[in-house]
């Protein structure tokens, strides 16, 4: 690396090395196993027993909302390193999966409290 | 409302549309098992019938090393396959133009009792209405029991006190307005003897809760449930089989105080290829063996797999069910006109042949039912059916079957006949077709004979009726004398019509069942209804009903009543009744003057709240103006009982459930960002401190003047010596560093998403930092974000605490480079400091401690321009734009 004083060099183009690493990309299967989550947890709405309830909840509610918080954790990684935001578009979809998959875990917990009490 | 007929219709349904010959018996019998009879007459009486089909899990069904299953090839599928088909010909046959309403629920149970999925918003157990759009599913519901068979137990006592409560319910939900609850049926499947968890104390426990007066199987009895237990008796020996058949009819060994044949009809077979005969003849009063022919032909009728059957003017029907004994095989049929039509697996579900609509349905691969609906002359004659293997791998399959002819005549109650207790009433039947039009031709219903029996609801006695007629002329009388000391407010008439064989095979018999309504003497007042049908009752909440008296025209009277013993389940802790107006007494009876009317209301009040039918009677007592003897005329009350949700519990539930599907992802995270706060063991990193100015035109030079340059040696290791590992804390060249989770006290920043990271600084002394890695945030006053990686940073600490803007400010600037690296590092991280310095310092401002610091700004690589960005960290930007945190 050269001088950073030298007037005659370009501190930019010397600094290139760090300015930016690799892109790790975004974790679309994130979002696609949470959409899958949130479909089997729907499915699990037609089924009658608690267990299955319980297992619905689960997909419904917990499973998605912590994928999504670690994509949301990946993409706020990307940005730092390498500078790229997540897409509107993305932010959008993840924030609809958890509140669609936070209603219908709302619903096997309705049944659930039934089913108990 | 006059006293009318009420039941007409519906026949025989139940005792012949649901099958063929049986497996139970070798000769028919004379008539239909107490337990079948039992449901034909509640299924024409309120003309619904809840079933609920409860099929055994455990693991003894499949093959096991070293235990063979009892029936690892899901012969028990194919059975309630074959129930279910029957439920649906039940549910779509009309009879004098009435269907009965037919719904089912599958369960299974091993040390669990789970319903099959389905889908209903109330969320009760979810039964389907059978009819013919809804049977496909139903079968497909049937053959997802063909992987369940990996339970552990066999526990009766868990299987039938769900049952029991789920039929309860379920009849109190259809009753919630009053009105016929619904019929209950439990059919009941176990290749397993009673087994629990626990031992023989748990089994003897289970025995007592199952039999013990008021227990299980008396609840059900009481709420009118009709319990067929079918065993695949493989792996059961006969004292379990007693048990099991105690369970339903109390049996020798007895069961509760309240069974008998016509609670419950227990079978077992220990060919599981039988089940599908089993199941299918489950309500069939006249079920023959199956006849086992083979074995099959190639692609030609042979004599060996070959059977036929006659059909006889007044036929209407015939049902061939068959166990293929292989897979692949096709039944050939030919009508008397020579058509001919082979059904297969895969092929057309029905076909015409001689002018008749003949349906097939596989309920398993070797298992099929050929329902024929007979219509036209060209029908009649010898049908001829052969059993063919195309394919000719498996000629030595031997299939069986059994056959059911069904006639379209039935004996039917003339007029509306009322019963007045002393005085003989006559009967008149004419036979009739499915329309009511009179049939007496053809050689059926001439050789039919007709039987008769009336049950005294009050007395529960049974007396059969002498009847005379012929079938030639389709008409049949007999007289019922009604005993004089009978309180009851009607009668239960049941008519069964029989017929002869035709060529060898059963025509199946045909019940009616009516009820005769008594009158009282002329000038006595009425009481009505003759049965009291009130709402379910939840939770202790009241029930009730009203009671009419009217007066005759021509004289008075009164009426007081009498409410006899409620009898109720135990957990309901006694019904307390209650009459208004308070007419208990002759004293205080209800006085209607001639042409009068009035009501009295009777209400009922659980002391508990619980699940099961409450039955009581009200006893009218009646008196005329015109006719001092007194008449007393028993009034039947039902209702069941349902309990209370237990509505806060289940709020709270719900509340604590939905917390939990967000604290649990959130503590996962904080977990994680706990666990992975800590930065690089110091031991790998090494930092220089070097005493410098940053002049906005020159950059940063040394306090002479001189170009900042370092060596390897102006570094030291931040720790020398110990075991590498992560620290949570460090102090380095008089700089505090803290990694911080989310929700850690300094600072109390909640960044959950961001992850762990680290802080520099104490809070009073100004810093600045930067990294070659990732941008960094200006926290609180005092602090600055620094990587936990620490190597490629550098942190710069203010010594003047205010400058003037542009000019030169002096300071001391750390930087972090990594053990055994180059010190190309240590210089770049200077240029980096040299380019963001600058501006950085231009935007310090004063802290409370009166020295300054950095403003809230989030600088990094890309912000080469100065152009920070504000970084509030108590909000949330979304994460939309470079340099934004969230």
């Amino acid at each position: 690396m050269g001088d950073a004083w030298d007037d005659e060099t370009n501190p930019l183009e010397d600094l290139g090395t760090f300015t930016y690493e690799e892109d790790p990309g975004a974790r679309t299967w994130m979002v696609a196993a949470g959409v899958a989550s949130v479909a089997a947890s729907i499915l699990l709405l037609l089924a009658s027993a608690v267990t299955a309830n319980l297992a619905g909840y689960v997909l419904g509610a917990i499973v998605p909302i912590t994928i999504v918080a670690f994509y949301r954790r990946h993409s706020q990684a990307r940005l730092a390193k390498v500078g790229v935001a997540l897409s509107r578009l993305r932010s959008v979809a993840t924030t609809a999966l958890v509140v669609v998959g936070f209603i219908v875990a709302s619903a096997h917990a309705w049944f659930i409290a039934k089913a108990l009490a | 409302m006059s006293r009318a007929v009420r039941l007409g219709g519906v026949v025989a349904l139940l005792l012949s549309v649901l099958s063929v010959g049986g497996a139970r018996a070798q000769t028919p019998p004379a008539s239909a098992p107490p337990a079948v009879a039992n449901l034909a007459s509640c299924i024409q009486t309120t003309g619904r019938l809840s079933t609920l089909i409860v099929i055994d899990e455990s693991g003894s069904l499949r093959n096991a090393p070293g235990q063979p299953g009892t029936d690892p090839d899901n012969q028990r599928v194919a059975g309630v396959k074959a129930a279910l088909t029957g439920l649906g010909r039940l549910a779509d046959t009309a009879i004098d133009g009435n269907t009965p309403k037919v719904e089912v629920l599958l369960a299974g149970f091993a040390s669990t009792f789970e319903t099959a999925p389905g889908f209903n918003p109330d969320k009760t157990d979810p039964f389907t209405a059978v009819s013919s759009d809804s049977l496909p599913g139903l079968l497909a519901q049937a053959d997802s029991f063909a992987a369940r068979n990996t339970g552990r137990n066999t526990d009766y006592r868990l299987a039938l006190d769900r049952a029991r409560r789920v039929l309860s319910d379920r009849a109190a939900a259809a009753t919630a307005s009053g009105g016929e609850a619904p019929c209950r049926a439990l059919i009941f499947f176990t290749d397993g003897k009673y087994d629990v968890v626990g031992g023989d104390a748990a089994l003897r426990a289970g025995r007592e809760a199952l039999c013990a007066k008021d227990g299980i199987t008396d609840q059900m009895r009481r709420d009118g449930v009709v319990t067929f237990a079918l065993a695949l008796s493989t792996n059961i020996g006969a004292s379990d089989l007693s048990f099991l058949e105690a369970l339903t009819n109390g049996g020798a060994q007895g069961c509760g105080t309240t069974g008998s044949a016509a609670t419950g009809l227990f079978l077992s077979v220990a060919d599981r290829d039988r089940l599908i005969f089993l199941f299918g003849d489950l309500f069939n009063p006249s079920p023959t063996p199956p006849t086992p022919v083979g074995p099959v032909c190639v692609d030609a009728p042979c004599p060996s797999a070959a059977g036929s059957f006659e059909v006889v003017p007044g036929v209407s029907r015939f049902l061939l069910r068959a166990a293929t004994g292989a897979e692949g095989i096709v039944v050939s049929l030919t009508a008397p006109n020579g058509d001919t039509h082979s059904f297969a697996i895969g092929g057309p579900p029905e076909a015409g042949l001689a002018g008749s609509a003949v349906t097939q349905r596989w309920i398993s691969p070797r298992g099929v039912e050929i329902d024929g609906a007979i219509s036209g002359a060209e029908s009649r004659g010898t049908w001829r059916f052969t059993f063919l293997d195309p394919s000719g791998d498996h000629l030595d399959a031997r299939p069986s079957y059994t056959l059911q002819l069904y006639a379209d005549a039935s004996a039917q109650l003339q007029g509306e006949p009322k019963v007045t207790l002393g005085q003989p009433t006559d009967l008149a039947f004419q036979l009739t077709d499915a329309q009511g039009n009179a049939v007496a031709q053809g050689p059926l219903a001439e050789a039919a004979h007709v039987t008769a029996s009336i049950i005294d609801p009050s007395t529960g006695r049974a007396t059969d009726l002498p009847v005379a007629g012929s079938g030639a002329h389709g008409q049949f009388h007999t007289t019922f004398d009604a005993p004089l000391d009978s309180t009851a407010s009607s009668f239960e008439l049941r008519v069964t019509t029989k017929f002869d064989a035709v060529g060898g095979v059963e025509v199946s018999s045909q019940q009616r069942t009516y009820e005769l309504e008594r009158v009282l003497p002329a000038l006595y007042p009425r009481v009505r209804p003759s049965e009291l049908k009130l709402p379910s009752a939840e939770g202790t909440k009241k029930t009730s009903g009203k009671l009419t008296i009217q007066a005759d025209e021509r004289s008075g009277g009164c009426v007081w009543f009498e409410i006899l013993s409620p009898d109720a389940p135990s957990d309901a802790r006694g019904v307390t009744p209650e009459l208004s107006p308070p007419a208990s007494t002759p004293t205080q009876c209800i006085r209607v003057e001639p042409g009068q009317h009035k009501t009295a209301t009777v209400v009922f009040r659980s002391g508990h709240e619980a699940s099961g039918s409450v039955h009581a009677t009200v006893r009218a007592h009646v008196t005329s103006d015109r006719n001092p003897a007194e008449e007393t005329v028993d009034i039947p009350v039902r209702y069941e009982l349902r309990p209370t949700p237990n509505v806060p519990l289940r709020i709270l539930i719900f509340l604590t459930l939905l917390g939990i599907g967000i604290l649990i992802p959130l503590l996962l995270l904080h977990g994680l960002n706990f666990l992975s706060a800590g930065f690089e063991p110091p031991q790998k990193v090494r930092y220089a401190g070097i005493d410098l100015i940053v002049d906005p035109a020159a950059g940063l030079v040394l306090p002479d003047g001189e170009p900042v340059a370092m060596s390897y040696n102006d570094t030291d290791r931040v720790v020398e010596e110990g075991e590498a590992r992560r620290e949570r804390s460090l102090e380095v060249d008089d700089i505090s560093l803290r990694a911080i989770a989310s929700g850690s006290r300094h600072p109390r920043s909640l960044s959950l998403l961001r992850g762990p990271f680290g802080v520099a600084g104490d809070g009073e002394s100004p810093l600045v930092a930067g990294s070659l890695h990732q941008t960094l945030r200006t926290l609180q006053p005092g602090y600055h974000e620094v990587p936990l990686a620490l190597t490629g940073t550098w942190i710069f600490r203010p010594t003047e605490a205010t400058a003037e803007a542009g000019s030169p400010r002096a300071g001391r600037l750390t930087v972090f480079i990594t053990d055994g690296g180059s010190i190309d590092q240590a210089n770049q991280l200077i240029a980096a400091a040299s380019l963001e310095l600058p501006a950085a310092l231009a935007v310090l401002q004063p802290t409370d401690s009166g020295t300054s610091v950095g403003q809230a700004t989030g600088i990094g690589p890309q912000d080469w321009q100065s152009d920070r960005i504000a970084d509030d960290p108590s909000s949330d930007s979304g994460g939309e734009s470079p340099g934004h945190d969230i």
